[in-house]
Formats: C-alpha cells, structure tokens, sequence
C-alpha cells in the first residue's frame, strides 16, 4: 500500500531540534501513539507457536535464526522512524512497523510458490568418509498447502490493512503539525 | 529477514548522488585508460597525462634530491624508491604525491632508503588501522625512531607497557593499510599511475611541439602578425572582414524585400503573412499527402510538383512557371516564392473548404489562376483518379455535395480506375498505418478482382 511522501525529512528534523532541543522525542512518541494500536492488531496476529510444525509428526525447529521464538520473539513489531538516506533507493521509509523476528518474516511469506520440487535428488554433499545424496521429500508441499492463502502475506498484512490508511493519515498529520511549528518560526 | 509496513515515505536522493559521485570517479578513470573516448576526449587525455607526468617529474625529482642529500641514496636505491612509491601507492590508494613528501621526510630523519620505507609503511598501516591523523602519527613515528617514544605512547597507550614500542607497533598494525584501502581510491590511483606513464611519453614530444611553435619566425610569431595586421583598416585581411559584413548586410537587404511583397512594403508583416499561410496550409498539405498516396497506388503522380500542377490546373501552372522563368534571377526568385504561396493557399482551402471563388480571387491578386473544371490525375501508364465535381463555384471538387449526398455517414467517393484496385487499398491501408486515422472514416468497396 502506498504511503505519502515526506520532502526534506532531515532538514526538518534539523531545523526542529534547533528550535526547541529534544523535541525529535515528543515527535517520535506521538507517532508511537498513533500506530500503537495498529502495532498490537500485528502482534496478535502473528501465531504463537510454530505454524510450521505438522500435525502428523510434531518435530519443530527449535535452534537457530529461523527457530519460531528463539532469540528474538515471534511476536515483535518495532516501530521504526528513521531520517537516514539510502544509496539505493532515494525513497524510504521514514515511518513504519518492522516484524523483526526471521521465522515470522518467513511464515509471513511463505506459501507464495509453486511447491513444486524442483529437484527429486538433491546434489551429492560430503557425509563421513565419502559423500552422499538423498531423495527430496513432499513434506514441504504439504506445508505449503497448509500455510496458502490468496494473499501476499499470510499474517502482518491482513492484520493491518484495515486500519493502514487511516495510521497513514494520522502519521502524515503528526508530521505536519512539527513541520507548521518549524514554519511558523521561519515565517 | 523482517516484514515491513511503511506508515509514511521519505525522499532524499543525497545517497544516491554520494553513490554516483562514487562511480563517476571511476567512469573518469576508465574515460582516462581511453575505454570508449572520442578523439576530443583522447586530446584531453593526452594533455592531462603530459601535464600529470610533469608534475609527477617534479614531484619525484625533488623527492630524489632530497633522498642523494639526506640519506645518501645511490642511483639504484632512488630507481627502488621509484618503485616502492608506485607499489605502495596501488597497494594503498593513496595518491604518490602524498606519500613522497612523508618519504622524503623519514629520509632525513633515518638517513638511510631502507629505513625510511619501513617506517613510512607502519605510518601507513597504524594510520588505516586506527584512523588517526597520518601526519600526527608520522611525526611520533620519527621521534620513536630518534628513541623518544613519548608521542607515539601518548597516541597509543596500549604501547605504555611495551618494552620495543616501535617493533609492537608494527606488529599491531601490519598491513592494515592495503585491508583498508578503498577499492575505488586503488582503481583511480593505478589509472592515474597509467596516465603518468602516459604523460612521460607525451611530455618529451609536447616539450618538442612548444620548442618548434615558440621559435623566433614560428607559428606563434606568424599568428601574432596576422592578428596584428586586423588593426590596419588598408590590410587585406581587415578589407576582407569588410566585405564579408557588407555581403551579410546586402543578402539581409535581399531577404527583407522579399517579405516585403507579401506585407504591402511591411517585410514583418509580409513575414507574418507568410507563416500565418504555411500554419493554415498544414492540414491541407496533410491532405494532399493522403491525396498522393491514393495517387501513387496506380503511380499516377510522381512527386508533390506535379500534384500541385494537377491541382492548380495545366493553365495555373504554365502560367506560374512562365512567370518564373521569364524575369531576371532576383525576379524569378520572387515568383517561385508567390507560386509556391500560391499552391498552400489553394491547398489550404481544400482542406478547409474555402469557396473556390475566393481562392482564384486570392490567386488573382498574386497574378496567377487557377481552373477546377478537370479534378482528374492522369498517370503516364494511363491510369486515372476522379474526384466528382458538382460545377458548384462554392464547393471546390465537390466534396461539400459528395459529403451532403451521404449526410448521415459523410461518404466521399474516389474513383480510382484503371489502377491496380489491390495496390490502391494497401496504399490506403499503409497510409493510415503511417499517419494514424484519416479525419473522416474512409471504407473501401470491392473492385472486380
């Protein structure tokens, strides 16, 4: 979903905190404000145990990046303001709400391809003395069929998108009313 | 991995203007080894290169001086330093220019070559390492070397407990300088090391062009007389400026009276006139154009002369071409320029549907007719095309009555016969292919074949 664009965010920033120092945090708490609710809406969509573990055989992943829970909770949703440029794109956010959490981020997205094993055998790879190869299960088709839905994200954005437009409008009039402060200075 | 949703944008292109600023340092340097340069940009190069190479020259001669003087450096050593500059240089992307007068420095410091570039390497590598000031480390450096530690201990009190503060210094920072270095910085500097090398070929050459163009009698002197001579108003040269102002003024003169007769003696508003016609002309000559396709199917008319001669009639146009070839050059000038006046007014008024009458009125006064009893184009193969003429004065070929007899759809009806009826539709069809949909809708009936 498209946002607006803010022009010259770090100018304003700048000029705010030369008008009146620490003024950036009142900024960034009212934006907290605003985009708690729609912060808590994400939360408690994202599941909270491992939509990954099959019914039939209940082994989950349990260490590593992309273990549901572990590290980092699968739940967290910072939200995030930051005036810094990007030397790729020269638009980015200056506001948003980031799903952190690696095993979320892929639960969110996955069931969005074919399914299709591309490969019944996989290459050899080393294994003790020699090496070895094995058979590609269909395992994971089934937990594709299991995650799919029509959408391009399984959790975060069907929990958002109600209230996205009108968070967006809120975040935008919250700018605006810093960027009049620094206005009617300048005027 | 995360899951974004923006909440609100921002634009700021600063970064990709640092990026590009990046890479168009890199496109300077690869625009310096000659990739894909025209011969302008290689002129450039080579005078770049001469001009680097002649400061490169000095820089390392003074270098050199200093090395004989200080460090009592042999031929063979100062050839090395040569070489020992240039390597680190690529090893470091640090420019040569800054790395000789450090050199320079140890030397006088150490007194011997050998000494001098170890220490000027661990400067290098403490300097990437810790991202202090090269200069200030240079400086400690040197003193540590006269055995004054102090410095360098204050700069880096890791080095307080060391009991061989230079020898753990180098430990500590050994080749940092060539990790650190920045890719794009090396790039640029092994192409500025290629145009020195470059400029070292040019210079003697550039050296022998200014000996030959500076010579008493050369070039430059010869140059500087012929400027010189634009001051005398009786010299050929500053009689031939003369001339060529006053053949610009008469040809101005020229231009002037021509647009003249089309304003009544006014040649701006003579101009206006004209360009105000050729403006109304243009959908008439798109027209024509629609019309010369149509024509071209059965190869009827050659070229846009004969279509206008079709158009104006066989007595408009004997009579235009008589008047053109009968006056002196300057008149016939004049009259080509009324006929072909004279051909966008009559165009104009096919494609806006002026009355015939006020248009041969308007070719009258220019001292031409026109005759639009006979609207059939005659090809050399015998082919002929027919645009129906209803004898109405007010409706010129008679489209306005063809177009009132089929009111409901504003059908005209061209009658190509004797033409190739194939050829004649794929005209029609690559006509509008080429120039989008004719004003009105245009259909087709079968002929025969």
């Amino acid at each position: 979903m498209a946002s607006d664009v803010v022009f010259n965010a770090k100018a304003l920033i700048k000029d705010l905190e030369a008008l009146e120092p620490g003024i950036t945090k009142q900024l960034k708490k009212d934006i907290r404000q605003v985009v708690k609710p729609m912060q808590t809406d994400i939360k408690s969509a994202i599941p909270s145990v491992n939509p990954f573990i099959s019914g039939v055989r209940k082994v989950a992943n349990t260490r590593g990046r992309l273990a549901w829970g572990a590290g980092k909770p699968a739940n967290t949703v910072t939200i995030s303001f930051k005036t810094g440029r990007s030397r790729k794109t020269a638009t980015t956010a200056l506001s948003a709400l980031v799903v952190s959490s690696p095993a979320t981020a892929l639960a969110d997205v996955a069931g969005k391809g074919s399914g299709e094993v591309r490969r019944p055998v996989t290459n050899a790879y080393p294994y003790k003395d020699g090496e070895r190869r094995h058979r590609t299960t269909t395992q994971g088709q089934k937990m594709i069929r299991h995650l799919r839905s029509k959408r391009a994200s399984n959790f975060v954005y069907p929990a958002a998108e109600q209230s996205l437009p009108s968070v967006q409008a809120e975040v935008k009039l919250v700018i605006e009313r810093y960027a009049a402060k620094v206005n009617r200075k300048l005027n | 991995m995360s899951v974004i949703v923006k909440l609100l944008s921002k634009f700021d292109d600063s970064g990709i203007r640092k990026a590009k600023g990046s890479f168009s340092g890199l496109k300077g340097a690869i625009g310096a080894i000659g990739i894909g340069v025209g011969i302008s940009q290689i002129t450039d190069l080579l005078l770049d290169s001469a001009k680097a190479a002649s400061g490169d020259a000095k820089s390392t001669k003074l270098l050199n001086t200093q090395l004989v003087r200080n460090a009592g450096a042999t031929k063979a050593q100062i050839k090395q330093s040569d070489k020992f500059i240039e390597k680190l240089s690529l090893q470091t992307g640090i420019l040569d220019d800054d790395l000789r007068p450090a050199y320079a420095k140890f030397g006088n410091v150490t007194g011997n070559v050998k000494d001098a570039q170890k220490l000027l390497t661990i400067t290098l590598d403490a300097a990437a390492g810790s991202g202090k000031s090269q200069t200030k480390i240079a400086q400690a450096v040197a003193k540590a070397y006269d055995g004054n530690t102090k410095s360098l201990q204050n700069m880096f009190p890791e080095l307080k407990k060391s009991k061989d503060v230079l020898g753990d210094f180098t430990t500590e920072y050994e080749g940092m300088a060539a990790i650190n270095a920045d890719p794009f910085m090396k790039f640029n500097n092994s192409m500025d090391i290629l145009k020195e090398k470059l400029g070292a070929v040019v210079l003697p050459l550039l050296s022998d062009f200014v000996d030959y163009i500076s010579q008493p009698g050369g070039p430059i002197d010869q140059m500087s007389a012929f400027l010189d001579s634009f001051q005398d108003p009786n010299s050929d040269a500053s009689k031939m400026f003369t001339n060529i102002k006053d053949a610009v003024k008469d040809a101005f003169g020229h231009v002037k009276d021509f647009f003249a007769l089309f304003g009544n003696g006014d040649a701006m508003k003579g101009f206006g006139n004209v360009v105000k016609a050729l403006v109304i002309a243009l959908p008439a000559l798109i027209a024509l154009k629609g019309i010369m396709v149509l024509a071209s199917a059965g190869k009827a008319v050659a070229g846009l002369v004969t279509a206008m001669k079709a158009i104006a009639g066989a007595n408009a146009a004997s009579s235009l071409g008589g008047a053109a070839g009968a006056g002196a050059a300057g008149i016939s000038v004049v009259m080509v320029g009324v006929a072909a006046i004279a051909a966008t007014q009559f165009a104009a008024a096919v494609a806006t549907g002026m009355a015939d009458a006020s248009v041969k009125a308007a070719l009258a006064a220019k001292g031409s007719q026109a005759t639009t009893t006979t609207s059939v184009f005659s090809g050399s193969n015998g082919q002929t095309m027919s645009i129906p003429n209803t004898g109405n004065i007010h409706d010129l070929f008679g489209f306005k009555a063809e177009a009132a007899k089929n009111a409901t759809n504003n059908i005209i009806n061209i009658t190509v016969t004797n033409a190739d009826p194939k050829a004649t539709v794929d005209a029609l069809a690559k006509y509008v292919k080429t120039n989008g949909a004719l004003p009105s809708v245009l259909t087709t009936g079968k002929y025969g074949k």
